[in-house]
């Protein structure tokens, strides 16, 4: 049930976000037509990179893009508290950048794959909600870090189960969205490395909050975590 | 009764200050300050907050023009590549924006603020490649533009700083100008190398632009 209402819901969100060009017959038809016609113009009309069932994924698609640009921004704004000179946690400023790094990077990728299908960027394109809430702590930090890498993982998840779906929409062809391309980009370029980060991160947090919740070798221990992360 | 609270996992994470973290405060002889008072004026500082933003627009945008040249009726593959680097650069700008500040002591905790991040000219189709790199151009002096008036707010009355109006001077105006010098440049090699065969052109260089 759940699914569905995620769905539903990323599917109306994001509505304003794509637009992507009509499909008209076929590409070999459209050309002869045009090429027969007096003018120098050309429209692609059905010559296009659409197929399958991507139509049907461009929402939550750009959806995911967007998350993750605005995750990337989320994670630079919280990573600079740590570089202050009051703060100076260093290892933990490098290791929550290099994650907003990761997701600049990401986001770059999803949009380069849209317009690799066939998408296109709307009017629309903005990143909204980035900042952080208070987060000053060090292990915070990396909670949080886990909380982001494990929200995104879920979204993508339910990107790939959309891409998944078989359902055939007869009288709207354009709601279908099987297309196993695009669950096979999500897993390879996106679900792979969130495995890995997610459990470097929470394996990271979980040192780390044993040292510091104990009295005697927290501020020790934080510095020399912070030293180690640091290296790393 | 805070430390039975603590003893839940969930504690690491909701109640940092008392139980995982030190927190600046906690030092019993005060934390050192990087800013001296000679130096740092708050309206200097405010100034080179608010072209974080700015930059990161910047990068929005290019990431836009690069998207453009990406589609699949367009495919000018070299445009692409060019404005997303200038995507990746601006981005970059924005961060040593943030990591200039907390050189010079900035302590300042929502550097982002919390306004939606928009392309900052707010445009996602383009003609071609000229009109794109015409919109790149005057991307680029409207941050220009608004680095000198940042130097104006620095180099003001008994506040000046002139490490970060020296800083703006000459490392980020002077990056600017060798871009505005670089996108003239083309615009006007593309210009009148295009007229009258303007797809061929267009393919040409950015199958230039591809290799430079
Ligand atoms: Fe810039």
């Amino acid at each position: 049930m759940g699914g569905h209402v995620v769905i539903g819901l990323i599917g109306i969100l994001a509505l304003a976000h794509g637009t992507i060009a009509e499909d008209l017959g076929t590409c070999n038809a459209h050309v002869t037509q045009s090429c027969s016609e007096i003018g120098s113009e050309w429209n692609a009309g059905p010559c296009n990179a659409l197929f399958g069932g991507f139509r049907g994924n461009s929402n939550s698609l750009h959806q995911l893009m967007v998350t993750q640009f605005q995750d990337s921004f989320k994670l630079l704004a919280m990573g600079s508290y740590f570089s202050s000179d009051e703060v100076n946690r260093l290892g933990i400023h490098k290791t929550v950048v290099a994650q907003s790094d990761k997701h600049w990077s990401n986001g770059k990728a999803l949009m380069e794959y849209i317009l690799k299908r066939g998408g296109r960027m709307g009017t629309q394109f903005k990143v909204s909600d980035v900042t952080m809430d208070n987060v000053k702590g060090e292990v915070e930090a990396l909670g949080a870090t886990l909380d982001i890498l494990k929200k995104g993982a879920e979204r993508t998840n339910a990107a790939y189960r959309h891409a998944l779906n078989k359902k055939m929409h007869y009288d709207d062809p354009g709601q279908d969205s099987f297309d196993p391309a695009l669950a096979h980009f999500l897993e390879e370029e996106f679900l792979a490395s969130y495995t890995s980060e997610i459990r470097e991160t929470v394996g990271q947090l979980n040192l780390l909050a044993k040292i510091a919740r104990d009295d005697k070798t927290r501020a020790m221990g934080l510095h020399l975590f912070d030293q180690h992360l640091l290296k790393a | 009764m805070l430390r039975t609270t603590c003893l839940l996992l969930v504690c690491a994470i909701s109640v940092t200050h008392q139980s995982c973290s030190i927190g600046p405060q906690a030092d019993p002889h005060g934390r050192a300050q990087a800013e001296d008072q000679h130096n740092y004026h708050e309206a200097c500082v405010e100034g080179l907050r608010s072209q974080i933003r700015k930059e990161f627009e910047a990068s929005l945008q290019y990431l836009l023009m690069g998207a453009y040249f990406a589609q699949d009726d367009v495919n000018l593959a070299g445009f692409t590549k060019m404005f997303f680097e200038h995507a990746d650069e601006e981005r970059g700008h924005g961060i040593q924006f943030i990591e200039y500040l907390r050189h010079r002591g900035d302590e300042e905790i929502n550097l982002l603020g919390s306004d939606p991040i928009l392309p900052i000219l707010g445009k996602n189709t383009w003609a071609d490649g000229e009109e794109a790199l015409r919109d790149a151009l005057e991307m680029e002096k409207i941050v220009s533009g608004s680095i000198k008036k940042l130097i104006d707010v620095c180099d003001n009355d008994a506040k000046q700083d002139y490490h970060a109006a020296d800083w703006l001077t000459g490392t980020f105006l002077e990056e600017q100008f060798q871009g505005q010098r670089h996108l003239a440049g083309l615009i006007n090699s593309l210009s009148t190398f295009r007229r009258d065969h303007e797809h061929l052109a267009d393919w040409m260089f950015s199958n230039n632009l591809l290799s430079a």
